[in-house]
């Protein structure tokens, strides 16, 4: 075990910022709010690139259509009032102004949102920070309008877990446990080791990660803080434990444990680290999620022959499983819903490639969304109108997305490869 | 050099997109392009009056002008030389009032019927320029169903639309009432009756049911 | 060059832990999975030799044994039978097909089976450690049948 300890080398704290995913929308929507965003006004240089992030932010989406610079006309007041027409022949929905202050340490944009059928303001607000925050203003910004105009909050100030890999030219490979925000920029390293890292998990609050690490030399889980670096194995024996997942609340960590060697899902404590064993047959019971009320849990299960997808309920006395995928040999890794109306998971299609599908409760069928031929681990966006995956891109594996309204969009590493991504929750 | 290559990297697709977005742009704000999947599709959007109670009596007013208005249809001119013989041949005074009685119910019908005829064909309009602006939204569940109230200027200017009841889902209500937004103003309104307006066209209620 | 790096990691790990007294890295000897006695490190090369011949392959999605396979598997009971203090350490993996977790519960599926045939063939159990490094271990890269299949593999150390 001491020569493992030489050979893993552990960044405890979240050091460099390292480069950027490099966000490529590939496909927008059909029936898009058409925007135009006048580029806000203040320092040229802040208002740019102010401008640029929420132009992706929005796009992104998959709901807007943003109109191209070129095309913008001056904003036209007269007598105190905007003047409508213009952008009404142009076929604008909505037209953002904005105006940033920027004063010693502290930057503040205050926007505007006009309805162009209406032809009145239908929105005026303000977001603050200092000016090495851009970033996350410009993101709180489009959030601001994105809610305004769909009644949808936004998740451009979410962020991501992802694990990256990357090969020396012996084919020696450093895993890394990587943060960053939810397009790809800002990428901070939670954990660089020698040995690999999967399932990272979000804690309800944002502040924790849970993953599983092979340092040890065998699959075990920790928990680390986020802002401090500091973590610590959530079990102290010696026992390979994996899939780790948060209870809404934060106070349980549902994990996959191995102990008479097969995996069963057993839901322990954080106060104390009382283990609640919920599984007990021959076949593989893995991959559990919470339910956003916190009282189900979904989770794949090989017991009727293949993969497929169950649900306990936690609010029995003596929960049993109950099956819900019922098309197709293999159907793995689901989560809820934020609304709890439907589930998103790995499904294998007759073909034997391997997709993300939907299926909504109240139906029985399912809903193929993604066309690669390896697409696995699928993470929601806390509004529940995207979710992020990974995919195979000439062998080299990268994130994707997409939008449940049909925009697409593609972050491939800036070094190597990256799987296994995790959207946080939304988090101010 | 690593770094070069990036900055070139960077800006082209910087082009590709602002290229792609400018050509989407110019492609689709044609309204009709993308209209041919709505038009096949089954009737989704269903007109639901708010009808004020039948008034037979209101009618009988006008009906009582008979002789003197000269714009009727056909049948009515019919029904009137009818009654004008009846009314010369008969002595019979009970009887000329429930000929008269009868002639009257008639009347209503076939005003009545050619009343519905334009309410349905005025609706007929209203329904297909909304679903041809109605883009249903990508994977919602099945059988959502949102309802609109519309209130309608005489020139047919949508003046307001509200959700009267949600589908549950945002994006379908939202992709109604974005419907109603882009028609804005149903321009056949011009060539209403006033008083055919007056009395069905002010307020309706819409019904989104792709189903 | 080797003296300063060692000394840079030894400095390194008294950073990390001093500033993390929370952390548990070391093992703690439990129960089922540790075992006292000769360690899995000191193995004659003779035996290391029958050992790495001993690679077992699976069907895909299956973890049961087939016939070659439990071929292979007789040398190795033969091995610890007749020399009763060694201990073997039992690795499953598989191919980059399907989920990861589900991978890893199969990997472990996988060295299962050999443990219960060795077992069957009178072995002990304490002298087996059995573990799973799902797909993120593959022999062969590559998306095509012929990796997944040397992927898909029990290996004995």
């Amino acid at each position: 075990m001491k020569k493992n300890l030489f050979l893993v080398v552990l960044f405890l704290f979240p050091i460099f910022t390292y480069g950027e995913l490099f966000l490529e929308i590939t496909k927008g929507s059909e029936d898009p709010y058409r925007v135009a965003m006048i580029p806000f006004e203040g320092n040229s240089r802040v208002s740019k690139q102010l401008n640029d992030i929420m132009r992706n932010d929005l796009i992104r989406t998959g709901e807007f259509s943003i109109l191209d610079e070129e095309l913008l006309l001056p904003v036209k007041i007269i007598n105190d009032e905007l003047v409508f027409s213009d952008w009404k022949l142009l076929g604008i929905d909505y037209l953002v102004t904005g105006t940033i202050a920027n004063a010693n340490n502290s930057l503040d944009i205050s926007y505007e949102i006009f309805d162009i059928h209406k032809k009145r303001k239908v929105r005026s607000s303000k977001v603050f920070g200092i000016p090495n925050q851009i970033r996350q203003l410009a993101h709180y910004t489009s959030d601001g309008i994105y809610e305004s105009i769909t009644g949808i909050k936004g998740i451009a100030a979410t962020r991501l877990l992802y694990v990256n890999e990357v090969k020396d030219s012996r084919f020696i490979s450093i895993y890394k446990l990587m943060l960053a925000d939810s397009d790809g920029a800002n990428e901070k390293v939670l954990l660089s080791s020698s040995e690999p890292i999967i399932s990272p998990s979000w804690s309800p609050d944002g502040k924790r990660v849970a993953y599983v690490s092979f340092e040890t030399g065998i699959a075990k889980v920790f928990i680390q803080e986020i802002a401090s670096g500091k973590r610590e194995a959530v079990l102290s024996q010696d026992t390979q434990i994996s899939s780790p997942s948060w209870s809404p609340d934060g106070k349980y960590l549902s994990l996959t444990l191995y102990q008479d060697g097969n995996a069963e899902i057993y839901i322990l404590r954080l106060r104390d680290r009382t283990l609640t064993r919920m599984t007990n047959q021959f076949a593989i019971d893995t991959e559990s999620s919470w339910s956003p009320k916190g009282n189900k849990i979904l989770f794949t299960s090989g017991r009727s022959g293949s993969p497929q997808i169950y649900e306990l309920d936690l609010r029995k006395l003596n929960p049993k499983a109950k099956r819900i995928s019922f098309e197709g040999t293999y159907n793995a890794k689901a989560s809820y819903l934020p609304n709890e109306e439907g589930v998103i998971f790995v499904h294998r299609s007759n073909d034997g490639l391997f997709h993300i599908a939907l299926k909504y409760k109240r139906e029985n069928f399912i809903r193929v969304l993604t066309e690669a031929k390896m697409d696995e681990s699928p993470s929601v966006a806390p509004n529940g109108n995207m979710v992020i995956y990974g995919i195979k891109e000439n062998d080299l594996s990268m994130l994707a997305g997409f939008s449940l309204s049909g925009a697409k969009f593609k972050l491939p590493a800036s070094d190597g490869e990256v799987r296994e991504p995790a959207w946080s929750n939304f988090l101010r | 050099m690593i770094a070069n290559y990036r900055y070139l990297q960077a800006s082209l697709f910087s082009f590709c997109i602002h290229a792609a977005i400018f050509m989407y742009i110019y492609g689709t704000f044609d309204a009709n392009t993308s209209k041919t999947l709505l038009i096949s599709k089954p009737l989704q959007v269903e007109l639901k009056f708010e009808l004020p109670s039948e008034d037979l009596n209101k009618q009988i007013p006008i009906l009582a002008n008979i002789n003197t208005t000269p714009s009727k249809p056909v049948s009515e001119d019919i029904v009137y030389s009818k009654a004008e013989d009846e009314i010369k041949t008969s002595q019979n005074n009970e009887l000329i009032e429930s000929t008269i009685a009868n002639l009257l119910s008639e009347e209503s019908e076939i005003e009545k019927n050619s009343e519905q005829q334009e309410i349905s064909m005025y609706a007929q309009k209203i329904i297909s320029t909304i679903e041809n602006a109605w883009m249903k939204p990508r994977n919602i569940p099945e059988g959502l169903v949102a309802n609109l109230r519309l209130k309608i200027r005489s020139s047919g200017r949508i003046a307001s639309a509200e959700l009267l009841k949600s589908s549950g889902n945002i994006r379908f209500d939202n992709s109604a009432l974005q419907a109603v937004r882009r028609v804005e103003t149903f321009n056949f309104f011009d060539s209403m009756p006033k008083t055919l307006y007056d009395k069905e066209f002010k307020i309706i209620a819409i019904s989104f049911n792709p189903s | 060059m080797n003296k300063s790096i060692n000394s840079f990691f030894a400095l390194l790990t008294i950073l990390i832990f001093s500033a993390c007294s929370s952390v548990q890295i070391t093992e703690e000897a439990v129960a089922d999975q540790s075992v006292a006695g000769v360690s899995i490190a000191s193995k004659s090369t003779a035996t290391q030799a029958v050992l790495a011949n001993a690679v077992v392959y699976f069907e895909y999605d299956q973890f049961n044994l087939t016939a070659k396979s439990i071929q292979a598997l007789k040398g190795v009971s033969d091995l610890m039978k007749r020399n009763s203090k060694i201990t073997i350490s039992i690795e499953g993996h598989a191919d980059e097909r399907g989920t990861r977790e589900y991978n890893l519960a199969l990997g472990q599926r996988r060295a299962e089976s050999v443990a219960n045939y060795l077992i069957a063939n009178g072995i002990n159990r304490n002298r087996l450690i059995t573990k799973s490094y799902g797909e993120e271990r593959p022999l062969s890269l590559g998306s095509n049948n012929s990796a997944w299949a040397k992927n898909r593999r029990v290996e004995i150390k």
